[in-house]
C-alpha cells in the first residue's frame, strides 16, 4: 500500500504538485445484510472496496460510476456520515474519523455536501432563510441579526433573490430548491464540497444553470470539489481529473482530458461507447456491455469486470489487478494496460503484484 | 410509405380545482411504417400525457381528451367504445412505461404477465401463452428464458424488468409502440443494451416506434423524427438530422446547446451556454408564446399572439414567430 501511494506522488508531482487536501487510503466500506429478519446468514455487500484516491486543492475530481459502483458511500464516508471499515480518510493530515470535539467541529465547517435530490433533501417545514442559516447557528458562526443579512449575501450569490427568503421549500422549482442546497453548503465557507449527483434530478435546461453556478464559486471561492454523477458528459465538463469506479473499486484514474479522450480500462472504454451522441447519422463503433453489474453482495472473483469484459483473459477470473500507472502518468487497474507497461518498462509483474 | 400514426390538433385537458390545465394543446404529428419518432421535452412538457392520449388511459375524470383525432391505420380511435379500444391495445398499440418496477404486477411471475397479454389479445391457449413466455424472453436476451419465467419483478434487476416489459409490449407485434422514458430508470451500458433491443425488434417487426425521452442524445441515435415539445405544445417538428444540425425554434437551440459535448476545448474553464429561468407552471402560463419569458429572441408579438405551427420546408414545422415573420 505505501509503495503505491510514493508511485501516485511521484505522478501527481509532474503535474504542478498541488497540496493534497484530501487522501482516501484502502478505504473499504462493507455493509451486512440479511436475507431476512430471522435469518442468520449476513452477507457483506462490499460498497467501497479498497479505494486509494486523493484530492488536490482548489481541484475538481470527478467520480464516475454506474449505480451500485459505491461512488455515493465513498462520498458519504469521507464526509463522515458512514464509518468506514477499513482505510482512513485524511482531511488536511487529519484522520477524519478520529476527529473529535472542536476538530470534529472545524472539519464539519471546512467539507460539506449537496445532495442528489432537492426535493428529498431540503426540511420542508423549514424555510429557505431558515435552511440556509442553520449551519451558521450552530457553527456558532454569528449572531442573529448578522445571520438574515448573510443569509441575504448567500441567496444572491447563488441566484436566489432575498424576498424568497420566507418561503418553503414546496415554493421553490428543482433548480432553485438545489440552489438553496448549495447556499446551505456553502454558507460555513467550506475548503471542499462533495457534491453528489447535484443536477441529475433537474431538467436538462436547468442543470447548465447549476453547473455554471458550481464553477462560478469554485473560481470566487477557492472550493475543492468531488463531483459524483453517473453523467459522464456533465463529469467531463466539470473535472480536472476523473475517477472511475465500478463494483467498489476505482479501475481508472487520469486527467480528465486525457481519460476521455483516450480511455484505456474496457470498462472506461465501453461506458464511453454507450453513451449516446448528438450527431444523428454519425454511426459509430459501439462496444454493447453484456450482463448487468454483479450485486456487490456477491462480486466476481478476481477481476469485478472480467464476467462482462469483451478482452478477458485467464488470469482475469483469479487475480485482481491493481492499480498501476502507465507510461502516461495515468492509474489503470487492468491486467491488460499492466501488462503493455510492463513491457515498456515499468516495473515486474512479480513487483506490481505485491503492491495489490 | 403509409401513415400509420395521425395525431391531428390534439387538446387533452384536466379539470381541478386550481382550474382547467392543457397538458396537450393542440398536436400534429404523423408516423410512416417502421418508423421511429422521438419526443423530446422537460418535465411537465405534456409528453407523457400525449402517449397517454393516444393510448386512451387518461384518467377521467379529471382528465378528458377535449379534440382532435388519433388515426391508427386510418380509423380514429378517439371515437372508439372502450371495448373496441381494448382490441387495439395489444395488437394495434401497446405502451413500454418508464417504472419497470411498478409497472410490473409484484406478485405474478413475469412469464405469466407476457402470457396474459398474448391470450386476451391474440386468443393463445395456455399452453401455448406459456411457450410464448419463454420465447419472448429468449427474444428479449434475458439468459436462461425457461427459469427465468417463473421469476417475480424483485428478482429481477433493472435492465431485466426493462426488458420484460418490452416483451410484453412486443409480444403481440404491435403496429404502434410507445416507449415512455424506456431507459431513463437505467445506467448508461444498460441504456445501449435496452436501445439496440429496441431497434433491432422494431426492424424485425416492422413496429413503428414513439419514444419519449428527455434525453436529446437517445433521439439522436434511435429515432428518424424528432418533435420537440414545451408546454403541451410541438414547437419543433422535423427529420432527425434537420433538426440536430439545423435546429431553427430558440427552444430547441438552447436545448442542444446546452447539453456539455464530448471533449471540448477548456470546457473546464468555460461556462454551459444557458437557457434561463425555469419549465413554466401549466397553471401560469404566459400568453401569446408560452417560451417568450425564456427566449433570448423575443419580440413584442411572441407576448400577445401564439405562434402558428409552420411548414417552413419539407417536413419541418416550427412554432415561432421569428422563423415564419410574413405570417
Amino acid at each position: 500500500m505505501l509503495e503505491n501511494k510514493s508511485l501516485e506522488i511521484e505522478a501527481y508531482e509532474d503535474s504542478g504538485s498541488a497540496r493534497t487536501i484530501l487522501s482516501v487510503e484502502c478505504l473499504k466500506k462493507y455493509f451486512e445484510s440479511r436475507s431476512g429478519v430471522l435469518s442468520r446468514q449476513v452477507r457483506l455487500v462490499r460498497a467501497v472496496d479498497g479505494v486509494n484516491l486523493r484530492v488536490f486543492e482548489g481541484e475538481t475530481l470527478g467520480l464516475v460510476g454506474e449505480s451500485g459502483s459505491g461512488k455515493s458511500t465513498l462520498g458519504r464516508v469521507v464526509i463522515r456520515l458512514d464509518a468506514p471499515t477499513e482505510g482512513r480518510v485524511l482531511f488536511d493530515g487529519r484522520d477524519v474519523h478520529r476527529l473529535q470535539k472542536e476538530e470534529l467541529r472545524s472539519f464539519r465547517r471546512d467539507v460539506q455536501i449537496v445532495f442528489q435530490d432537492p426535493y428529498a433533501s431540503l426540511n420542508p417545514r423549514k424555510s429557505a432563510e431558515s435552511i440556509i442559516g442553520e449551519p451558521l447557528t450552530v457553527q456558532q458562526i454569528c449572531d442573529r441579526r448578522e445571520r438574515r443579512e448573510r443569509v441575504v449575501r448567500l441567496m444572491e450569490v447563488v441566484g436566489l433573490t432575498p424576498d424568497q427568503m420566507r418561503r418553503y421549500p414546496h415554493e421553490f422549482s428543482g433548480g432553485q430548491r438545489q440552489r438553496i442546497g448549495i447556499a446551505r453548503a456553502i454558507a460555513t465557507n467550506p475548503k471542499l464540497i462533495i457534491a453528489d449527483e447535484p443536477v441529475s434530478a433537474l431538467d436538462v435546461s436547468v442543470q447548465a444553470q447549476i453547473l455554471n453556478l458550481l464553477k462560478d464559486l469554485q473560481r470566487d471561492y477557492n472550493l475543492t470539489y468531488i463531483f459524483i454523477s453517473h453523467d459522464l458528459r456533465v463529469v467531463e465538463n466539470m473535472s480536472d481529473r476523473i475517477a472511475v469506479m465500478y463494483l467498489g473499486k476505482v479501475v481508472e484514474v487520469a486527467q480528465s482530458s486525457a481519460l476521455c479522450g483516450e480511455p484505456l480500462h474496457p470498462y472506461t472504454r465501453a461506458l464511453f461507447s454507450a453513451l449516446p451522441v448528438m450527431k444523428p447519422g454519425e454511426r459509430k463503433e459501439r462496444i454493447i456491455l453484456e450482463g448487468d453489474v454483479p450485486s456487490p453482495s456477491n462480486p466476481p472473483a478476481g477481476c469485478p469486470f472480467h464476467p462482462r469484459c469483451r478482452e478477458r483473459m485467464k488470469v482475469c477470473e483469479t487475480q485482481a489487478p491493481a492499480l498501476t500507472r502507465t507510461v502516461e502518468g495515468r492509474f489503470v487497474a487492468c491486467h491488460l494496460i499492466g501488462d503493455e507497461a510492463a513491457g515498456k518498462g515499468l516495473g515486474r509483474k512479480e513487483e506490481r503484484g505485491a503492491l495489490i | 410509405m403509409a401513415k400509420v400514426l395521425q395525431v391531428k390538433n390534439l387538446r387533452t385537458c384536466f379539470d381541478t380545482e386550481s382550474g382547467t390545465v392543457r397538458a396537450v394543446d393542440g398536436v400534429d404529428l404523423s408516423l410512416e411504417e417502421g418508423e421511429t419518432l422521438g419526443i423530446a421535452g422537460e418535465s411537465g412538457c405534456g409528453k407523457t400525457v400525449l402517449a397517454l392520449s393516444i393510448m386512451r388511459l387518461i384518467p377521467s375524470p379529471p382528465g378528458r381528451v377535449a379534440s382532435g383525432q388519433v388515426m391508427l391505420d386510418g380509423v380514429d380511435i378517439t371515437r372508439l367504445s372502450d371495448e373496441e379500444m381494448r382490441k387495439i391495445r395489444g395488437r394495434g398499440i401497446s405502451m413500454i412505461f418508464q417504472e419497470p418496477m411498478t409497472s410490473l404486477n409484484p406478485v405474478i411471475p413475469v412469464g405469466e404477465q407476457i402470457a396474459e397479454a398474448v391470450r386476451l389479445h391474440l386468443g393463445f391457449s395456455r399452453k401455448d401463452a406459456a411457450c410464448k413466455a419463454v420465447e419472448m424472453l429468449k427474444t428479449v436476451g434475458i439468459p436462461s428464458p425457461s427459469e427465468r419465467v417463473k421469476d417475480y419483478p424483485h428478482q429481477m434487476s433493472g435492465g431485466m424488468r426493462q426488458r420484460v416489459m418490452i416483451a410484453i409490449a412486443l409480444s403481440c407485434r404491435p403496429r404502434l409502440m410507445l416507449a415512455d422514458e424506456p431507459t431513463t430508470a437505467l445506467d448508461v451500458t444498460i441504456q445501449a443494451q435496452i436501445l439496440d433491443l429496441i431497434n433491432r425488434l422494431k426492424e424485425e417487426a416492422k413496429t413503428s416506434v414513439v419514444l419519449i425521452t428527455h434525453d436529446l442524445g437517445v433521439i439522436a441515435e434511435a429515432a428518424q423524427k424528432v418533435a420537440v415539445m414545451y408546454a403541451g405544445l410541438v414547437v419543433e417538428y422535423s427529420s432527425v438530422r434537420e433538426l440536430y444540425y439545423e435546429p431553427r425554434h430558440p427552444y430547441t437551440v438552447g436545448l442542444l446547446e446546452s447539453r456539455p459535448g464530448p471533449r471540448e476545448k477548456d470546457a473546464r474553464d468555460r461556462h454551459l451556454k444557458v437557457i434561463p429561468g425555469t419549465v413554466p407552471n401549466l397553471y401560469e402560463l404566459p400568453p401569446g408564446c408560452p417560451f417568450h419569458n425564456r427566449c433570448n429572441v423575443v419580440m413584442d408579438r411572441c407576448k400577445m399572439e401564439r405562434p402558428e405551427y409552420t411548414e417552413i420546408s419539407e417536413g419541418h414545422y416550427v412554432r415561432c414567430w421569428r422563423i415564419n415573420p410574413w405570417k
